[in-house]
């Protein structure tokens, strides 16, 4: 071990005074793991640190809090040093970072401000440090293979320091350990690309089909916020250069940001191509907003190939899954109103025992987005008696109510259909209720045609509603208000306004937070980090973040309409459904 | 002269903020090799002295309350509506925790703590019972909570409980274990053996032979040994 990690501060005093200058020895070792590994090695290990596998398939085995026995197939290390191997901060828990670089790099004990003796010298910061015998010795020196081996096996770091409980002891063989080793050498070690020395390039996307309205109504206000946090550009580099050393990291990693807008014309499955030739051209370090007419999966899936980020986009049909990782959505869209509705009903007691379920939806419509949220939602909780109906092209609507309703007399109806089909529905068919006992429908599908549902249907119609009620959204509205008129944008849409506002307000928090490690993953988890935000947003009571969630808005009411031609909606349920 | 004098001045405040810090931290570190270094990141002041004998040999630290549990319904991971207060006042033995099924580096180790207390006690598990209460209740619905409970193997005496968040909220602060944002939590196993009894509050990573030692303490009669019941 190098002299001087143990040095008590009056030893290290005087051994500064008489020495002129404490260097201890950093020359990095090089281990046999260091070096690019094969892309075979590197995805086994991805999956022992991403799910817990051995190489040979089995899961990896530890001892946590003294005398725990677990398996990967419980938690492993991406639970708490997160994908970008950049660690995490839970409570009074620490998970330390990792990734390549900084286990290449000794720990300094003052903090990140001290930039390490590596990043000193040619193309380090601009700003200059301490001579290096005033600087603090190291709180351990690099990692080298053995010492890494060591802390995985036994917890005991390479200055003898034992590490908290919550971190795994592994019994792992040294051949399963050297294939971990090399994937976290090569964890997060270079900046990803989109992130330069003076800007972080964004992107966000707009197809073709798209209303130009909302088309700039999701641009002003996105600009609007890049352009405020741009008018901090000079103050901050003039920090970087002559601020307090201790704020460098924090006023170093400043960067302006630039906004690209990749429109995508023709149809949806010529999308991809463009957008590789536009990353290709101009790479972004992430996506920001977004607005396609039709589904968000093509873009989706670009981004979950070359793991980009997507923050935000603006969509109703986003792709549901539990695992995609780099598209952080509002919410499910359709699907949570499926979801909402299946959670519902069985409370309602308008099933009765034993009551049939009928979903009646086109395909190809967003509408097929609720029914599949319905069936999936109604089936993890054990609901039965569901009959889902695609309606054929040109299939008549009535006619297939009738026939279902002759067969097995559904006490629900779900109507995943637009405003015209529920209307004529609860006119024709539904009129005398054909032993329905409630009918559902979704309001962001039939939001235009409220006026004209019969009243003596209203009891019967059941509405999924998937955001701030009316009379909250107008008044939470007003902050956003005053900010779009401040800045002389005209007022659009009054949801993507909000959204793209509410990003605007998170994206100078989750940059802050990623400080100077440009690594995307790592951006993905600052947003994960977040505290659950009510205030700056109209459109939904409340947004919530967490480790891998990746649908903020957690709830939808269920509401019934008032009388009279612009009917009020009185909810039924709560925000959250259990 | 004048840049000279800067840098004097300038250093030997470095020096001394630097001191500082290598004082600070060498106690730290100290402590860390022998408590195990569960600690490091406590940083009370009174509290931390007044239990670090205790944590010199325990992951945790200790003490005994009295809580007023509130009169909550929460839902459990089979959507079942659970009355908190009567749920509690069940006269059999509860480990009590706080966990979200997304957490990042506390709750899959308390979790998991729990996984292995269950099979140390054998028969007897069925008669202890474990309640998880997600502090992420908008995300944890019914359904994930049991996707969960298969994780960690949870036997049919452990239960998972969501519910409204400001349901959740009273029952956090009724248990002092709010925090106010999730990320924010802290390590803490709740124990009550006896319905009257006071809930033995452990905070850190208490081991699966911590916690069933601390139950079979508790549990034995007055004069018995701890463990030989």
């Amino acid at each position: 071990m190098s002299v001087g990690y143990r040095l008590p501060w009056a030893a290290l005093s005087l051994y500064l005074a008489l020495s002129g200058g404490a260097v201890s020895p950093l020359a990095q070792e090089a281990g046999p793991t260091q070096g690019a590994a094969p892309p075979e090695e590197i995805s086994l290990g991805a999956r022992m640190y991403r799910a817990g596998v051995r190489p040979n398939g089995e899961p990896m085995r530890a001892i946590v809090a003294g005398d725990v026995e677990v398996d990967g197939r419980m938690f492993t290390c991406v639970n708490c040093h997160r994908r970008s191997g950049l660690g995490s901060l839970e409570g009074p828990v620490i998970a330390w970072p990792v990734n390549g670089k900084e286990l290449a790099l000794p720990r300094r004990r003052a903090g990140t401000w001290n930039p390490a003796k590596q990043r000193q010298g040619p193309g380090a910061p601009e700003r200059w440090s301490l001579p290096l015998r005033f600087q603090m010795d190291d709180l351990r020196p690099p990692y080298t293979d053995e010492t890494l081996a060591r802390v995985l096996r036994t917890g005991v770091d390479p200055t003898g320091r034992v590490l908290n409980r919550a971190m795994p002891r592994y019994d792992l063989d040294d051949s399963d350990m050297a294939v971990l080793i090399r994937y976290l050498r090569n964890l997060s070690t270079d900046t990803d690309p989109g992130a330069g020395a003076q800007t972080i390039r964004f992107a966000t996307v707009v197809t073709e089909g798209v209303p130009e309205a909302d088309r700039d109504a999701m641009l002003a206000v996105l600009r609007a916020h890049i352009a405020a946090r741009n008018t901090q550009t000079r103050p901050y580099k003039r920090r970087a250069k002559a601020g307090p050393f201790y704020k460098t990291e924090k006023y170093g990693a400043y960067r302006k940001l630039a906004l690209d807008v990749w429109e995508l014309r023709g149809p949806a499955d010529t999308w991809r191509d463009q957008l590789e030739a536009k990353y290709r051209a101009e790479p972004v370090f992430a996506l920001l907003g977004g607005n396609a007419a039709g589904p968000w999966a093509p873009i989706h899936a670009f981004c979950e190939e070359h793991e980009i980020p997507a923050i935000f986009p603006v969509t109703d049909q986003p792709v549901v899954s539990d695992s995609d990782w780099y598209t952080l959505y509002f919410s499910k869209g359709l699907y949570q109103e499926g979801e909402a509705a299946a959670r519902f009903l069985p409370k309602s007691g308008l099933l009765g025992t034993g009551g049939q379920v009928l979903q009646v939806f086109r395909p190809g419509t967003k509408g097929e987005d609720a029914a599949r949220g319905f069936r999936e939602a109604w089936e993890r909780n054990g609901g039965t008696g569901l009959d889902s109906r695609p309606l054929a092209d040109g299939e008549d609507l009535s006619a297939a109510i009738r026939l279902a309703a002759g067969e097995g007399r559904p006490a629900a109806l779900l109507l995943w259909l637009d405003g015209a089909d529920v209307v004529s529905a609860l006119n024709g068919p539904l009129a005398q209720r054909a032993g329905a006992k409630a009918v559902f429908a979704s309001w962001s599908l039939m939001r235009a045609d409220l006026g004209r549902v019969p009243e003596s249907a209203r009891d019967l119609l059941y509405l999924t509603y998937p955001n701030s009620l009316p009379d909250v959204m107008e008044k939470r509205r007003r902050a956003l208000d005053g900010w779009l008129r401040a800045r002389k944008i005209p007022p659009g849409d009054p949801k993507i306004q909000s959204e793209m506002y509410f990003l605007g307000w998170m994206l100078p928090g989750a940059i802050s937070a990623i400080r100077s490690e440009f690594y995307r993953d790592y951006f993905m988890e600052a947003f994960e980090m977040m505290v659950d935000q009510d205030y700056a947003i109209a459109a939904y009571p409340r947004l919530s973040f967490g480790p891998d969630q990746r649908y903020a808005s957690k709830g939808c009411y269920v509401v019934q309409l008032s009388s009279g031609q612009d009917p009020e909606l009185r909810p039924v349920s709560d925000w959250v459904i259990y | 002269m004048l840049s000279r004098g800067f840098g004097l001045a300038y250093r030997m405040a470095v020096v001394t903020v630097a001191g500082s810090l290598v004082a600070a931290t060498s106690v730290a570190s100290g402590e860390d090799r022998t408590m195990g270094g569960d600690h490091m990141h406590h940083q009370g002041g009174d509290e931390h002295a007044h239990h670090a004998q205790v944590m010199k040999q325990q992951g945790y630290t200790r003490t005994e309350h009295r809580y007023q549990v509130p009169d909550v319904i929460l839902t459990n991971q089979d959507g079942q509506a659970v009355s908190l207060r009567e749920t509690l006042a069940e006269p059999k033995p509860v480990l009590l925790n706080f966990i979200f099924t997304t957490c990042t580096t506390i709750c899959p180790v308390l979790s998991a703590s729990f996984a292995q207390t269950q099979r140390a006690l054998g028969d007897e598990a069925k008669d202890v019972r474990m309640i998880s209460i997600s502090i992420d209740p908008q995300h944890d619905t019914p359904a994930k909570l049991r996707e969960y409970a298969q994780r960690f193997h949870a036997g049919p005496a452990w239960q998972f409980l969501t519910g409204d968040l400001n349901d959740v909220v009273t029952v956090l602060k009724a248990f002092d274990a709010y925090r106010g944002d999730k990320m924010n939590h802290i390590p803490l196993t709740m124990l009550r053996v006896q319905p009257d009894g006071p809930w033995v509050r452990m905070e850190g990573f208490a081991s699966a032979g911590e916690l069933v030692e601390e139950y079979r303490s508790q549990r034995a009669p007055a004069g018995e040994a701890p463990g030989s019941s």
